[in-house]
């Protein structure tokens, strides 16, 4: 695949991710995002919230690595690493292991509010406008630090798809969340 | 306990209302060993039969109503981890004044009757457990009494598409229809809010 192909499924993804929260979440209430099926589970702005504290990070370290490159013209073929598709593959949503979540990545602190799914859509359009902005760098270069292993390092084009996919990750299992919604309003017995 | 299994999503329902501790948890769960499988239409029970089971709905959908005259009387519905039976005739061992229906395909697990009153002379708390679960349930019911006596057409439909939104995508029109007391012609004229 191509740099541009590459940068441009990803811009697919990453649109389909803002439609579905908007047309999925947004229209709920809190209580109905704020919902857990059990207390160790996280409700649907808790996987939101969790996403932004990634976006904190990749947001800002995408950033650096674009603002720092070189220009370089014309398409390459991207090139993932060993490392960058053994963290890929980790949080594809299609594995279906439970990854640990670092402390400091864990959403569950009390209550969340509208705003959580605010700074979600606009950590999505700052995203958009990075992977824009790559389409005039080498993608397979300018390296972004891992955030749980600073040490080790994922090239842009890694980096991408490692976000994007974790992302996707968790918006499924929020659209699971949605799914048992039903129990919060209607009694599990029907008579 | 597997991951998303019935044995796990039976054991939430009831932790819901009262934290059971692992026996109780094992006493509960070692005794649903019948699987019910319904084609589209089948029935779980007819009117007359009587009931000997509560159910767990594995997946699927399924409506409960009584015939009146020439109509059918929609009064709930049951899907994906609903636990369901005639339950008049569960309580008092007599025969079913109700029809409960497959709207399609749906798997379910059951408990038999003896079994699960038995467990309550030794477990109180999953007693109390399933009393909370059918205070909930008796809730519910009064809710829709009121709604049925004091709201229009138009206002009940709104109150279910709020509270059960998923109602609309599970179970066909005319029955949500039925059960909101109006026919399918009145409801689609009710513009969505």
């Amino acid at each position: 695949m191509t740099s541009n192909e590459l940068l441009s499924s990803l811009e697919k993804d990453v649109q389909s991710i803002i439609r579905k929260v908007q047309t999925e979440f947004v229209p709920l209430g809190e209580e109905m995002l704020n919902w857990k099926e059990r207390p160790d589970r996280w409700s649907i702005l808790e996987c939101l919230e969790h996403l932004n504290k990634y976006s904190q990070f990749y947001n800002t370290e995408l950033t650096k690595a674009i603002d720092s490159a070189q220009r370089e013209s014309g398409t390459v073929e991207s090139k993932s690493t060993w490392l960058g598709r053994k963290f890929i593959r980790m949080m594809h949503p299609d594995n279906s292991a439970k990854q640990k979540t670092f402390a400091r990545m864990n959403p569950s602190q009390g209550t969340l509010d509208g705003t959580t799914i605010e700074r979600f859509l606009k950590h999505q359009e700052d995203l958009l406008k990075l992977i824009h902005k790559s389409g005039i760098v080498n993608i397979n270069r300018n390296y972004v630090p891992v955030e749980f292993m600073k040490l080790l390092k994922m090239n842009l084009g890694d980096a991408f798809q490692f976000v994007i996919v974790h992302e996707r990750r968790h918006i499924e299992q929020a659209g699971k969340v949605k799914a048992t919604l039903h129990m919060l309003n209607t009694p599990a017995l029907k008579i | 306990m597997l991951s998303g299994s019935w044995q796990e999503n039976i054991a939430a329902i009831f932790n819901s209302k009262v934290k059971l501790d692992d026996e109780e948890l094992a006493i509960l769960l070692s005794k649903w060993n019948r699987s019910v499988e319904l084609k589209r239409n089948e029935f779980l029970i007819e009117k007359g039969q009587t009931e000997s089971s509560l159910f767990f709905v594995l997946n699927g959908s399924m409506r409960i109503y009584f015939p009146h005259q020439e109509d059918e009387v929609c009064v709930g519905f049951a899907y994906d981890n609903s636990l369901i039976c005639s339950y008049p005739s569960f309580i008092r061992n007599l025969p079913s004044e109700y029809y409960i229906q497959a709207l399609t395909r749906t798997e379910l697990i059951a408990i038999g009757r003896n079994d699960f009153y038995a467990m309550f002379d030794k477990f109180h708390r999953i007693e109390r457990a399933w009393r909370m679960l059918e205070e909930e349930a008796l809730l519910g019911k009064i809710e829709r009494e009121v709604e049925m006596l004091t709201y229009t057409p138009e206002e009940r439909y709104h109150r279910l598409m709020q509270r059960s939104p998923h109602i609309f995508q599970i179970i066909p029109r005319k029955y949500i229809a039925s059960y909101l007391r109006m026919t399918p012609e009145t409801m689609s004229r009710i513009k969505p809010s």
